[in-house]
């Protein structure tokens, strides 16, 4: 998918995504449906203008800084190497580097790599967050043990930490049919249960890698 | 505002236009080849297009260049406009007779693309283009939409593009919670408090117009304070870029009059508790280290034009400083001669007081505009290796030293069609003109909305500009009428 293709799309699927569960919800709230059966749901409204900017990599960096309480060099170390979000991967990531490469403007689009390098900084984040939690005074993952099984989706403390990382990272509460969707986490390919460690983690990765995330 | 593809020029679907459309562009060449062939391309053009137009977006929100009716100026090649347009002139004299042969193609299709080259001009698209268009934005349609108010001005949309952008992150959970519960007229009210805390915020100071400023400064390490560059014990520091970060980041905030950029004659140091300190005096260099103060004497000094590191980096050996000036004009005025944008020849330019040939035809167009500028920044020394001291320096006597054919050209200063007599004057023009006050604009319109202003932008674009003198030049006044645009608001 070219860049182009990808600044079309974007904005209008961060909006639907925003607001419905792919198109199949039936949820009168989220379809604007009047309460007629049988008849195809009204699309909602989608953006007139459509012109969403990219988190480059200092407001990446802040966002999840916040979100998930950490410190700057806590989000995304790259093999020891230095900071992913503004040594390593910045050129990716829509940052300049003057000093360096004499690159005084951010690259205007997004390279090839920066879906997977966006993937590896949240990634890193949750992960960081996870490990800090489950050695000391849980910060985000309060309502998990994370040294046992993850929640079943029926558990309270599965809801309560699904909504807390929508909170932290989407600053909304999650959507029914996005607590559903999640639902699938919490169980590995064969239908066993994850831990709860790796259930934060890909909980924080999947809502930190939403385009209403990753986009403004 | 909403610009609206008027009904009667939808574009025409016929058969004659079906098979004309692709020869369009050859049939001009053709054309014009045989209706003019000693015809070439005229600087002046652009001129006369803007008084002919003073209202088009090119000519107040934009910078026209002569790609407006060329597809090339050396050598000469027209696009489908400006062969219109040649034609017109039908051979006459160009400068008497352009503005007549321009409202006599008005109503012309030239490009073929449905609308026409007036209808195009007052767009902002290209007449010579047929893909230059722009489409009216979509009505908003379907059910509302739960999260954004779709078509108009979102405030919640709109606090947190101001979190982000200003502040550096997102709003909290709690914040944005709050903000939802305050009544309209509040949250307008909160949108503007959030802002001019973050305009104080280190993340704006330090990060966001310091990156503004890199295209500006163009900082190089090895020749900086932090080279590792070292023989017999000096470390090679020739200047010290940051003496111009925090000349930029002073003027940009604290309702500072941003035409300090250009005019100020002080310098913003670091006082022992690491706050800004301004300095009226000259900086010594150093110990250890060839440059990296501020040796300027201050009435010679024009802002970040005259900083120890502007001065070397783009004059370094040049007897005429052509690239300074080429970089003070495209910067802080938004016209790149490069570009061919902001050509402004001067009569009996350019007269290669130097011979280095920027006589000859290719080159005159933009020489014509950038010798004129570059004879005012001479007298400052880039890198004298015989005289390392008088890096950075004025010396009313280097064009004599270093330029042979001064004392006979005895050449004019000129800059936006203005004489001047020195770097300091033409600075202060600058300053006080609207190319600097759109380029203001323009470089935080950018940031804050991440495209260039669109056809339905520039109404709001214009207005935030020049708003500029009543704002007292201060950046921070512009960003509050920036967030409230509809450009920045309406999702």
């Amino acid at each position: 998918m070219t860049t182009r293709t990808l600044h079309i799309l974007l904005p209008v699927l961060m909006l639907a995504s925003a607001c419905r569960d792919g198109g199949t919800s039936t949820s009168t709230e989220e379809t604007g449906d009047t309460g007629s059966t049988g008849a195809e749901p009204e699309p909602l409204q989608r953006a007139q203008r459509g012109e969403l900017q990219w988190k480059r990599n200092a407001a990446l960096q802040h966002d999840l800084m916040r979100a998930l309480e950490l410190p700057e060099d806590g989000v995304c170390d790259e093999l020891g190497r230095g900071s992913c979000t503004r040594e390593v991967h910045h050129i990716s990531l829509g940052g300049a580097d003057p000093l360096r490469i004499g690159l005084y403007k951010p690259l205007p689009d997004t390279l090839v790599s920066t879906p997977i390098v966006l993937d590896r900084v949240v990634m890193s984040a949750c992960v960081n967050r996870a490990n800090l939690d489950r050695g000391a005074a849980p910060v985000v993952f309060t309502d998990l043990d994370l040294g046992a099984a993850a929640p079943s989706p029926d558990d309270k403390a599965f809801t309560a930490t699904v909504t807390t990382l929508y909170r932290r990272l989407l600053q909304r509460d999650p959507e029914p049919s996005e607590l559903t969707t999640l639902e699938a986490l919490t169980v590995d390919a064969a239908g066993e249960p994850v831990t709860a460690h790796d259930f934060a983690v890909l909980a924080c990765f999947t809502v930190g890698t939403t385009s209403e995330f990753l986009f403004f | 505002m909403q610009t609206a593809r008027p009904p009667h020029s939808q574009p025409p679907v016929s058969l004659v236009h079906r098979l004309s459309l692709p020869f369009i562009p050859l049939l001009a060449f053709i054309g014009v080849g045989l209706a003019a062939a000693d015809a070439a391309a005229r600087p002046t053009g652009p001129r006369i297009f803007c008084e002919t137009y003073a209202d088009a977006p090119e000519c107040t929100g934009r910078s026209i260049t002569c790609q407006k009716c060329h597809v090339s100026t050396q050598p000469v090649a027209w696009n489908v406009y400006g062969g219109a347009l040649l034609g017109a002139l039908g051979g006459d004299e160009f400068d008497a007779n352009i503005a007549a042969a321009l409202v006599e193609i008005e109503d012309d299709d030239s490009d073929g693309d449905g609308l026409s080259n007036r209808e195009e001009i007052d767009l902002g698209t290209d007449p010579g283009d047929p893909l230059s268009q722009w489409m009216p934005r979509p009505t908003p349609e379907g059910a509302d939409n739960p999260r954004y108010a779709i078509g108009e001005y979102d405030p919640s949309y709109a606090y947190k593009r101001v979190h982000l952008l200003f502040c550096g992150s997102s709003p909290a959970y709690e914040q944005t919670e709050a903000f939802a519960d305050l009544s309209g007229e509040s949250q307008l009210s909160e949108i503007h408090d959030t802002l001019a805390d973050c305009l104080k915020s280190d993340f704006w100071i330090d990060e966001a117009l310091v990156s503004l400023a890199h295209p500006k400064i163009r900082p190089v390490k090895a020749f900086g304070t932090a080279t590792d560059v070292e023989i017999g014990g000096y470390r090679i520091v020739l200047a010290d870029y940051d003496w111009d970060y925090r000349l930029w980041q002073y003027v940009l905030t604290g309702d500072r009059d941003a035409r300090e950029l250009l005019t100020a004659q002080y310098h913003i140091g670091l006082d022992d508790a690491g706050e800004w300190k301004r300095i009226d005096s000259t900086v010594p260099n150093p110990p250890m280290a060839f440059g990296g103060g501020q040796l300027l004497a201050a009435e010679h000094r024009a802002g970040m034009l005259t900083t120890q590191w502007n001065l070397f980096l783009n004059i370094m050996f040049a007897a005429l400083p052509r690239v300074a000036a080429g970089h003070a004009y495209r910067e802080y005025l938004g016209l790149d001669l490069s570009q061919n944008q902001g050509i402004k020849p001067v009569a009996g330019e350019p007269l290669d007081i130097d011979a280095k040939g920027v006589d000859a035809e290719v080159c005159a167009q933009c020489h014509s505009t950038l010798d004129p500028l570059s004879y005012a920044f001479a007298a400052y020394e880039g890198i004298d290796l015989n005289n390392l001291k008088y890096t950075g320096q004025y010396r009313p006597t280097r064009p004599l030293e270093r330029i042979p054919g001064w004392a006979e050209a005895e050449p004019e200063f000129v800059v936006l069609e203005q004489k001047i007599d020195s770097l300091v004057e033409l600075a202060g023009v600058m300053a006080q003109s609207r190319e600097f006050q759109r380029n203001l604009g323009h470089i935080f319109f950018v940031y804050a909305l991440g495209h260039e202003p669109l056809p339905d932008e520039i109404d709001e674009f214009d207005a935030i500009w020049t708003a500029l003198p009543g704002d007292g030049f201060s950046i921070n006044r512009m960003l509050h009428r920036l967030v409230d645009t509809d450009a920045f608001g309406v999702p």
